[in-house]
């Protein structure tokens, strides 16, 4: 048995946080959810999880810059992001500020499992690896 | 050189103004007096003892001797000389010849009296020619003429005069009966053929030998009286408006003339003319009565009149053409400071109320001066205009921005004119129609535009998706992501029910809140609470299409309103109404993308409903809507657009029906789809 995934989630919307927690649970890994990437920072100090899922649009401080702050601090954790924009440059923001994926709502559940399963192979273990 | 015995009393003949001398049969000169020194030019110390005829160098017809023959036999005798004087001048002399005898009877002298006949002569040239002219002249002059025989009225006043009265007019007013008497006493002579058609006369004698005094109405005694005392007082002319009788008793007017040349005078006759004037009278009223309306209408037309005294311009154009100048608007590129000179000395010289209220003014005097204060930002207008003008054209128009007197800048259709008839008169008129409110209302129409176009782009598919992707996402996603859970853990070989049931009731709220969020939307676009008020559906539609014009035209599509006659009113809310014909419009207009431009057509009618309501037909020339599809089209998330999410025709079935009418649409049989609306009549006395 794997050592135990942490999978971080950050949204501010409730029904859609609770079922990401719901599906990274039925796939076997353990989660926390955060409202908004300024709660995440509160609480999280520096290890935040193997792989953070997070919305884009939030109130407040919007995943890119959540992730952008988390590479300033040297966290190299794996990050998927979900929006339900559309805009055209957005693909490319994200992908540059770090993140692994980036699906749209309502996304393919499926694709969300399978980015979740490839970062969490590519990321750091829980234990042992100091970043 | 003989003396002569004519020594005694000789000084009276140097007296006399004919001239004398005397001669003997041989022509000698024994006698010479002052008038013939006078007369010939030779003194007489020259004249004594020469020959008179080589002398005065003598011509006449005939011979010396026949003269004298007829001389002795009769003892006169009369002829005329021509003769030269001293100085060399021809002259004619009318000479008399008289005997001088000796104790036997033998004449030994001859005495000649001569009057220079020269001057005579010549006098009676012009005056034989002058009277020729003048019968010819009295008969066809335009002006009416006769001749009257004063005397008689001379011999009453003259009396007059003698008896101590100095102030002839004075006297002559207080004593009219001897002012009528002075008329009976004026006869008329002579009367051309125009005073007689004046006076309504058909032949001479009606006139010839009477009176003048049934000529003469008692209101024009006064001009009698001035004729009166102008003859007494040697006046040379009189010349006056005045009114006479014709023949038939009826008034004419008339400028009336009076002359009395100093020959008429010695005979008592003068010369009346008349000029019959009622024409120009009648002409000059008509100018008055137009100057008036001219007045009238400059003063209290409903635009702002100017006229302008341009004199100096023309001037100034009129010495630019001499020098060769073609270009005006060359010139004054070449020439900056021109423009600022001329807006000097174009000058306002009059303006209307109107330009008074217009201009914030509260006198016309305020205006009089150069045109440039008002014109502070908008030189260019009377630069376009002052080309023109040069150019040759009679007006010029554009609209403008010029400033008030209090400072504002007002916005008007400037126009002016400068016919050519009256540039002779340095005139220049201009009118000004103040479009401020015109433009107000533009910008107003303008700024509602805009923000209908964004309330029609937020009701149209494009911004609800927007809004809607990101309400509708989230209750979807969380469903999604609900389900996938579920279906895993019941993949597992030990289900997690419990696990599963909690995500199955989280799945339909999900769902529910999705229906909230589509319920919200619907109440939004048909907006609760809004003020419900009579709609006039024609004005409506006009106002819809006029918003949609850049998106027809972009898009190539023909409009076609048929607007039908006597509308009811229909209570409800305008902006939605308009919102859902701009949706159909907007639905059409991508319909017929695919068409030909030619065939790209939208018509939109109205008409009274078999109800009683109003009708509106939407019809494009599109492809048309399928089958299958006719009944669903207004259902939720029903789309036959790629991408479309098809909110936008619910939304407008649930705003008609929200206003108690309905929406349908079908394919038309010629091609294209109709989307018909019907809306119930308000009702007379229904509160908003």
């Amino acid at each position: 048995m794997p050592p135990e995934r942490l999978v971080t989630i950050v949204e501010d919307d409730d029904s859609l946080r609770a079922a990401l927690v719901g599906l990274v649970r039925s796939l076997g890994y353990s989660a926390r959810d955060f409202a908004s990437a300024e709660q995440l920072f509160e609480e999280c100090g520096g290890d935040c999880g193997d792989c953070i899922i997070t919305d884009i649009q939030m109130p407040g401080l919007s995943g890119i810059e959540m992730t952008l702050r988390l590479r300033a601090l040297g966290d190299s954790v794996p990050v998927i992001m979900i929006t339900a924009r559309t805009d055209p440059g957005l693909e490319a923001k994200a992908l540059a500020s770090g993140a692994l994926c980036l699906l749209k709502k309502p996304f393919d559940t499926k694709a969300l499992v399978a980015c979740l399963e490839r970062s969490l192979a590519s990321g750091r273990s829980q234990s042992g690896e100091s970043r | 050189m003989a003396r002569s015995e004519w020594t005694d009393g000789l000084e009276i003949l140097d007296l006399v103004h004919e001239s004398i001398f005397a001669r003997t049969r041989d022509l000698r000169i024994t006698f010479w007096n002052a008038a013939a020194e006078e007369l010939y030019g030779w003194t007489r110390d020259e004249a004594l003892g020469r020959n008179a005829d080589d002398l005065l160098q003598c011509v006449h017809p005939m011979s010396l001797e026949d003269r004298e023959s007829q001389l002795f036999a009769t003892g006169r005798w009369q002829g005329e000389f021509g003769r030269r004087t001293k100085s060399g001048s021809e002259i004619l002399v009318d000479a008399t010849w008289s005997v001088r005898r000796n104790e036997a009877g033998e004449p030994i002298e001859v005495v000649e009296t001569g009057r220079d006949a020269t001057e005579k002569r010549r006098d009676e040239e012009a005056r034989r020619l002058s009277e020729y002219r003048f019968r010819n002249l009295f008969q066809a002059m335009a002006v009416g003429f006769c001749e009257v025989d004063f005397n008689g009225a001379g011999a009453l006043l003259i009396p007059l005069r003698d008896a101590g009265v100095t102030d002839l007019r004075q006297y002559l007013v207080e004593h009219p009966e001897m002012v009528r008497k002075a008329m009976r006493l004026s006869r008329i002579l002579d009367v051309n053929d125009k005073m007689l058609s004046q006076l309504a006369g058909s032949s001479k004698e009606e006139m010839v030998g009477s009176n003048v005094e049934r000529f003469w109405p008692e209101a024009s005694i006064p001009v009698f009286i001035d004729a009166l005392v102008g003859a007494m007082e040697k006046q040379p002319h009189l010349i006056t408006e005045t009114r006479l009788l014709d023949l038939n008793g009826e008034e004419v007017d008339v400028l009336f003339t009076v002359s009395w040349s100093p020959e008429s005078r010695k005979q008592g006759i003068i010369l009346l003319g008349i000029v019959d004037i009622g024409d120009r009278k009648r002409a000059f009223e008509a100018l008055a009565q137009s100057e008036l309306k001219y007045r009238d209408l400059f003063h209290h037309m409903p635009l702002a009149l100017v006229q302008l005294d341009v004199s100096e311009l023309i001037k100034v154009l009129g010495r630019l053409r001499v020098e060769g100048v073609s270009d005006l608007e060359a010139y004054m590129d070449a020439h900056p400071d021109f423009l600022g000179q001329m807006l000097q000395i174009m000058r306002v010289e009059q303006v209307n109320d109107h330009t008074v209220r217009m201009f914030g003014g509260h006198d016309p005097a305020e205006f009089v001066g150069p045109i440039a204060r008002f014109w502070q930002g908008s030189e260019d207008t009377v630069r376009r205009s002052l080309a023109a003008r040069y150019a040759g054209a009679e007006a010029y128009a554009e609209e403008t921005r010029l400033t008030t007197l209090d400072g504002r800048v007002i916005d008007a259709f400037y126009t002016s004119a400068f016919p050519k008839a009256l540039s002779g008169l340095g005139i220049g008129l201009v009118g000004m129609i103040d479009i401020g409110d015109r433009l107000q209302a533009e910008r107003m129409l303008q700024q509602v535009q805009a923000d209908f176009a964004h309330a029609a782009r937020v009701a149209t598919l494009g911004e609800l998706t927007a809004s809607i992707a990101h309400e509708i996402n989230q209750p979807l996603a969380a469903i999604a992501t609900n389900g996938e859970a579920s279906l895993r853990w019941l993949a597992r070989p030990e289900p997690d029910v419990e696990e599963v049931k909690a995500l199955a009731a989280r799945m339909v709220a999900d769902a529910r809140r999705a229906a909230d969020v589509i319920a919200q939307i619907r109440a939004m676009a048909t907006g609760q609470a809004l003020e419900h008020e009579p709609i006039l559906v024609n004005a409506a539609v006009e106002e819809a299409l006029s918003f949609l014009r850049r998106e027809l035209q972009t898009h190539e599509v023909s409009v076609e309103f048929v607007a039908g006659p006597r509308l009811p009113p229909v209570r409800g809310e305008r902006t939605q109404i308009q919102q859902v014909l701009v949706n159909l419009a907007v639905n059409a207009i991508q319909a017929m993308a695919d068409q030909p431009v030619a065939e790209r057509r939208l018509t939109i009618r109205t008409s009274i409903d078999a109800g009683g309501g109003v009708r509106i037909e939407v019809d494009d020339s599109g492809p048309g809507i399928p089958d299958g599809d006719v009944g669903r089209l207004f259902d939720s998330f029903f789309t036959t657009k790629k991408g479309g999410l098809g909110i936008g025709l619910s939304i407008c079935r649930s705003i008609i029906e929200a206003h108690g009418g309905r929406i349908g649409c079908e394919s038309l049989p010629a091609g294209g789809a109709r989307f018909r609306i019907i809306l119930s009549a308000a009702i007379e006395g229904e509160p908003t």
